[in-house]
């Protein structure tokens, strides 16, 4: 009962202390709030990017064009040994066909109507049963050694190189995270520093009634705790609001290219509470340590 | 029950406040403090108290020396010991009562204990009535009843009261003075700091003098 007595004592006081200065307090928090929001928000929509990587790798096809000159006879040479070579779909498309959906694309009619030739090559699309983008690339690199074959276009290699890009901006995202994590605790260090100023009469007698560190240490990391549990909870309501509002209008832009924002989990939201509050702790933590240590001296 | 064996202090910049300064004061003695401003008064209390460190010599309480006790050890030994200051360390953002809670707090009383016992020490300082107001409201006499409450709430073995009449008229200083009288009879072992001639006459309480950081014989 005594242990819970006074902790509530330093908790109600710590809860009036942060009141009584509700603009500053309110400010605070939401630039917390804003600071913690803006990585989130970005790593959920680069998430949403990765899905779509992910999906695009996962539907890798290979284009292997035969040369113009190519005869009926090698285009059957051609069926066989990819046959042997080739576990998966095998698509071809011949060069008249491939001219005539070329002539039905309005912006090529006019064109493929005056051509005296046909410049189309016959095209085979490979598409593998696994998804093994090293064995694909293998296969691709004796395919290109035909003499028959013109050119083999791996479809994966833009899109790799768009997971590529997705992952190196989650490490610039963590990295963001890091450095507002790193000035999250300085702010908090630096406030805590200031209601140390503050009370520190109360600190000078409350050690000289004989109060442990600890005693001395409570009500700031309680302070901290608020302070980072409502500035978590405000980046938290930010993220809510952004999904409910802001992605009405940003989701039908990224539609079309095959990216949809998933709505957060219950992981992500607690993320950057749980973040927040840790943050602060560690900062209100570190800041009276220090100023007792100082005093201790 | 209190020892010092030749203590120095000398604070950074080189300025000696104690030299070898060797007593002994029994349980339920009352002892004065006397010498000039500068003689190491307040540095020899603040160092029975454990509030500084000696830089040479030892300090026993009840046969624990200070100076063989870990920094998380310190508090536990403020607590056999009332403090009274002049410039009383009063919170002024904190009521009457709670001033006086303070210690009891600290010390993990429980909330009834810590109302029943704070009552009981504002009463005998005759500030019982005034428990709900801020110590700004109160008279300097006042104030410095309401230091000696904080300082008896906890019920030390030890008062140390470091120019406790400093700032006070005549009137008020000889009604502390006979509080601590009160609070010596009890048991309570008193060490006061003065440079008052006046406080200490009549009281037959043991002298001890310092002149410029040594003891005086």
């Amino acid at each position: 009962m005594n242990w819970f007595y006074i902790r509530f004592s330093a908790f109600s006081d710590s809860i009036s202390r942060f009141f009584r200065q509700p603009i500053t307090s309110l400010l605070h928090i939401l630039g917390m709030g804003i600071a913690l929001s803006i990585p989130m928000g970005c790593y959920m929509l680069l998430d949403g990017a990765d899905q779509f990587s992910r999906k695009l790798n996962n539907s890798t096809q290979l284009n292997v064009f035969l040369t113009t000159e190519a005869s009926d006879e090698t285009v059957k040479t051609a069926q066989t040994q990819l046959e042997e070579l080739f576990d998966g779909d095998i698509k071809f498309i011949d060069r008249e066909q491939g001219l005539s959906e070329l002539s039905k694309n309005p912006e090529f009619s006019e064109l493929v109507a005056n051509l005296d030739t046909n410049p189309i090559p016959h095209l085979f699309v490979l598409t593998p049963n696994q998804n093994d983008p090293q064995r694909l690339l293998s296969i691709a690199q004796i395919i290109e050694n035909w003499t028959f074959v013109e050119e083999v276009r791996f479809d994966a290699d833009w899109a790799g190189k768009l997971e590529s890009f997705v992952k190196l901006s989650k490490i610039l995202v963590m990295l963001v995270v890091l450095l507002i994590g790193l000035g999250f605790v300085a702010s908090i260090f630096t406030t805590i520093q200031l209601q140390i100023t503050i009370r520190k009469d109360e600190i000078e007698v409350a050690r000289l009634v004989g109060a442990t560190g600890r005693f001395i240490r409570r009500p700031f990391l309680y302070y901290g705790f608020i302070q980072g549990l409502l500035g978590g909870l405000c980046a938290v309501f930010i993220i809510f609001l952004g999904m409910k509002y802001g992605l009405k209008s940003i989701q039908p832009m990224l539609e079309p290219l095959g990216i949809f924002i998933r709505k957060p989990s219950l992981l992500t939201l607690a993320a950057p509470l749980i973040l927040s509050v840790s943050l602060s702790l560690l900062g209100a933590w570190l800041s009276s340590n220090n100023h007792l240590r100082k005093i201790d001296s | 029950m209190i020892e010092t064996e030749q203590i120095s202090k000398r604070y950074p910049g080189g300025h000696q406040a104690l030299k070898n300064v060797s007593l002994s004061i029994q349980e339920g003695e009352m002892v004065f403090l006397t010498g000039h401003s500068g003689a190491g008064k307040s540095t020899l209390m603040k160092l029975i108290g454990g509030i500084e460190r000696a830089t040479s010599g030892s300090i026993a309480i009840n046969g624990t020396k200070i100076s063989n006790l870990t920094r998380s050890a310190l508090p536990y030994l403020r607590r056999n010991f009332g403090f009274v200051f002049q410039d009383n360390k009063l919170l002024l953002d904190r009521s009457v009562f709670h001033n006086v809670a303070l210690p009891l707090l600290i010390s993990g009383f429980s909330k009834t204990e810590i109302t029943t016992r704070v009552r009981a020490a504002l009463d005998k300082v005759g500030l019982l009535e005034k428990e709900g107001l801020s110590p700004v409201t109160l008279s300097g006499g006042e104030q410095q009843r309401l230091c000696i409450a904080r300082a008896i709430v906890n019920k030390p073995a030890i008062l140390l009261a470091d120019e406790p009449t400093g700032n006070l008229d005549p009137g008020y200083a000889a009604d502390i003075v006979a509080m601590f009288r009160a609070f010596n009879r009890v048991g309570v072992t008193v060490v006061i700091a003065t440079h008052d001639p006046a406080m200490i006459q009549g009281l037959g309480a043991r002298i001890i003098s310092l002149k410029q950081g040594e003891l005086q014989e």
